[in-house]
């Protein structure tokens, strides 16, 4: 297996393959519609999904900027494996402020929808058509040696062609992501 | 290395029908139904129907020294005890917890500044895993409805792959107002009890349930079935299409459950029955039917049991799982409890009757869930 591209974000920097980018200050909301602007992408879907699904796509969107393999994710032979602690926390708050109050009752699809931590693997599926298993894994911290351990079990004994994988954590602002692409 | 094979052990479940593997089959043989009126503001404002424990199960639970657990966690330990006592000899230090729920203790959400640790799904794996004392940490599987299969997957991956030799496989989740508030703005529960497959199907019921497997590399015998359980074959996939509608076309499904035979080196006839996800939406039942019939498995017996237990979320793979164990070893189908009349637009071999197997060995069990995920699992029972 082979680690073809690998990534961090973190407050105020992006770092890929050793080369880093300075982010600027901001809720994760500007920051977010920084980094999508700076990708100079049309993605409408972008502005609908929540914070973890945005920081998901962003994140994966850079990992894989430039690189021969961008076109070649299709396919059921590619997988993902998302580790996070906070999941859809935020969303799960702002559904819970729905149903609380009999007297101010505004459940919404819109929000519910996002209120489970595998909805962010299903957005990067839906980007790059990546039909393959997509897992999400609930952590305390990220445990990279299982994550990697698991990843090259696709690439190697199932005959995964790529897998992306790696940890997205966003709770009010405080967000950390590491992506890896994994390859034969 | 040779690939190691991997046995279902022990297993237990909980439900509103019973506590214990043989007692809920029992009871849906019998034709009961844990799904009930439920005219409680505190579930929804208004009345709705759902498969819950009774009043008050919380403080029925008795567990020694499980002061700082939740009530939800209790219910883990319970079934995993249970489990256990299966297998009593059962190394620990090469043993693993997999635990598999979609919203956990969401119920302890209060709106306060501090989220409580106990929200936090990794701390309720965490929680479950130092009340049994393992070492390892408890790998938690959140991928919405399929995470009970995804988790019986994972783990027979880690067993597959030396890291652990048996793995405690548990499955659950509650169905209160954070879930029933949601399902409802997507229009998505039934007004009545679930009609998988139905003309007239209009939703699900939601359910509440724990259920456990313990997996090992050892081929022992299964002491409920008295036979030994592999799992023979299992892949699961992603639609890549929506976030929460299911495919048009069934082609991610398909595509689990056709890995899922290769690797098991199955052909379609050999299978007994499939145990499908039949929640009893307008689009999921379509969509697997699609899918099936894609497949040339049309005219295997199939059911969906959500009219027993109601859909259980991150119980459901494994309780479901559980239950056809039982109805193919006893070569007989559960009805699709709720089915009057067909309305899928391909044809399967699914009845509001129960259905007679034609052999006690083969099973699949299939199931999708939001995200656009898709899961299958065969099971092997041992040849009387």
């Amino acid at each position: 297996m082979k680690e073809l591209s690998h990534i961090t974000l973190s407050k105020n920097e992006i770092v890929k393959n050793g080369e880093t980018t300075a982010l600027p200050d901001g809720t994760f909301k500007e920051v977010a519609r920084h980094i999508y602007d700076q990708l100079g992408i049309s993605y409408p879907k972008f502005f609908k999904m929540d914070a973890p699904s945005k920081l998901a796509f962003l994140t994966s969107e850079l990992l894989i900027k430039e690189s021969t393999h961008s076109q070649e994710l299709a396919g059921a032979d590619v997988g993902l494996l998302f580790a996070t602690k906070s999941g859809c926390m935020q969303s799960d708050i702002k559904h819970y402020e729905s149903y609380v109050d009999d007297d101010n009752f505004f459940p919404s699809p819109a929000v519910f929808v996002y209120t489970l931590p595998n909805i962010m693997l299903g957005e990067v599926c839906i980007r790059h058509k990546i039909q393959g298993e997509a897992t999400c894994l609930m952590m305390d911290k990220f445990d990279e040696k299982m994550v990697f351990k698991y990843s090259s079990d696709l690439i190697n004994r199932e005959n995964y062609r790529y897998c992306i994988a790696g940890w997205i954590d966003v709770l009010n602002d405080q967000f950390s992501a590491q992506l890896t692409l994994f390859g034969k | 290395m040779d690939q190691r094979e991997v046995y279902c052990i022990a297993h237990h479940m909980r439900s509103p029908l019973g506590d214990g593997a043989l007692e809920n089959y029992t009871a849906a043989m019998a034709g009961k139904s844990g799904i009930r009126l439920i005219d409680d503001p505190n579930f929804y404002p208004t009345p709705t129907v759902c498969s819950k424990f009774e009043d008050g199960w919380e403080n029925e639970l008795t567990l020694p020294s499980s002061e700082g657990l939740t009530a939800l966690e209790k219910l883990c330990c319970l079934s995993i005890a249970q489990t256990l006592k299966q297998t009593p000899d059962l190394d620990l230090e090469r043993t693993q917890l997999f635990l598999s729920t979609t919203k956990g203790n969401i119920g302890l959400l209060n709106g306060g500044k501090e989220i409580p640790n106990a929200v936090y799904l990794d701390q309720m794996g965490k929680s479950i895993s130092q009340y049994f004392g393992l070492k390892r940490p408890c790998i938690v599987v959140s991928n919405a409805c399929i995470s009970g299969v995804s988790a019986l997957l994972t783990a027979k991956r880690w067993i597959e792959m030396e890291e652990i030799d048996h793995a405690i496989v548990c499955g659950t989740d509650l169905a209160g107002k954070f879930i029933a508030s949601g399902f409802h703005s997507f229009l998505a529960i039934s007004d009545k009890p679930c009609k998988p497959y139905d003309k007239t199907r209009n939703g699900v019921s939601l359910g509440e349930g724990c259920a456990t497997m313990i997996l090992s590399k050892d081929k022992k015998e299964n002491p409920v079935l008295k036979r030994s359980v592999k799992i023979a074959g299992g892949a699961s996939s992603n639609d890549a299409n929506h976030i929460s509608g299911p495919s048009r076309t069934g082609q991610g499904l398909a595509l689990a459950i056709s890995k899922a035979m290769k690797g098991a080196n199955l052909k379609a006839d050999e299978l007994s029955l499939i145990s499908a996800h039949g929640t009893a939406t307008s689009y999921n039942d379509e969509m697997e039917s699609l899918a099936f019939d894609q497949l040339g498995l049309s005219h295997i017996p199939l059911n969906s049991i959500k009219g027993f237990f109601g859909h259980t979320l991150g119980a459901a793979g494994i309780l479901e799982s559980i239950m056809a164990l039982h109805q193919v070893s006893d070569k007989r189908a559960l009805p699709t409890l709720g089915l009057e009349e067909i309305g899928v637009s391909k044809d399967l071999n699914v009845s509001g009757e129960s259905i007679a197997l034609a052999n006690d060995r083969f099973f699949l069990k299939t199931i999708s869930g939001f995200g656009g995920t898709n899961a299958a699992i065969i099971f092997e029972i041992e040849k009387k």
